[in-house]
């Protein structure tokens, strides 16, 4: 079973505001359905604090000129129902 | 890494704390801590130079997948730079009250330096990391329980198509 992943519009927002190139756009969207949506269980970390919730991290190389190296980090809820994911914040580092 | 500068920065602690005692466990004259200062300065100039590299390699081994524990990495390199800060502005304050006595302190423009650099690195390090931030947890939680959002695989292509 593939879970369903939604995102909400402030973390749609944020991630519009980072400018990424559509290659790396297209790596997230690889890795959250290619990893996360199947086996959420074995790829989220849970984080006790500074709030209760899960992360979902992973590496890309990017394409630029030197490549760059980036790290996505998704903080991730499940549903009441248990049976889609929500992501409520993100974040990167790049270099 | 982390537990590296943390030992480094004890020592230096434990080193500048005993310059403020004296032999019989009062509190030290200045001219004593000033004496003593000339010997911790090289030391912690070292630990500065220490601490300005450790964003870099933590970073570095970020991006390259060797962090394991993102949020739990990045709170415990800001907790050493927050004791190296405290620590370097008791140092300062001690430099100002010798001067105030009286004493010359050649090292208190370098000292002044490390306290700006150490609290640089952290705005610099807290600005950087991917932190988890509390705050917009909660308002995506409103957000998600109002129904603001969708899937993500139609935001993402949506969002791939704004740059073609």
């Amino acid at each position: 079973m593939s879970f369903e992943i939604f995102i909400t519009e402030s973390v749609k927002d944020k991630i519009r505001g980072w400018r990424l190139s559509p290659y790396l756009i297209f790596r997230i969207e690889e890795r959250l359905y290619g990893e996360l949506a199947d086996h959420p269980s074995r790829r989220l970390q849970r984080l006790p604090k500074p709030a209760d919730i899960l992360q979902f991290s992973f590496c890309v190389e990017g394409k630029e000129e030197p490549p760059l190296d980036y790290l996505f980090v998704f903080d991730v809820a499940y549903t009441v129902d248990e049976e889609r994911l929500v992501i409520r914040d993100c974040d990167y580092l790049s270099g | 890494m982390t537990e590296q500068l943390l030992w480094q920065l004890c020592d230096q602690q434990v080193r500048f704390f005993g310059t403020l005692v004296g032999p019989r466990g009062e509190e030290a004259s200045d001219g004593r801590f000033v004496e003593e200062l000339v010997k911790i300065v090289p030391a912690l100039s070292r630990l500065m130079s220490s601490l300005g590299k450790v964003q870099d390699v933590i970073s570095k081994a970020a991006l390259k997948g060797r962090i394991e524990k993102i949020q739990e990495t990045g709170e415990g390199i800001d907790g050493v730079l927050v004791a190296a800060a405290g620590f370097l502005e008791v140092v300062q304050t001690r430099c100002r009250e010798a001067i105030a006595a009286g004493y010359s302190i050649e090292s208190v423009p370098e000292i002044e330096r490390m306290v700006a650099e150490c609290r640089a690195l952290r705005e610099t390090w807290i600005r950087s990391w991917p932190f988890v931030d509390p705050e917009m947890l909660e308002r995506s939680g409103i957000e998600f329980s109002s129904g603001q959002y969708q899937s993500a695989k139609d935001a993402l292509h949506e969002l791939r198509n704004l740059h073609h």
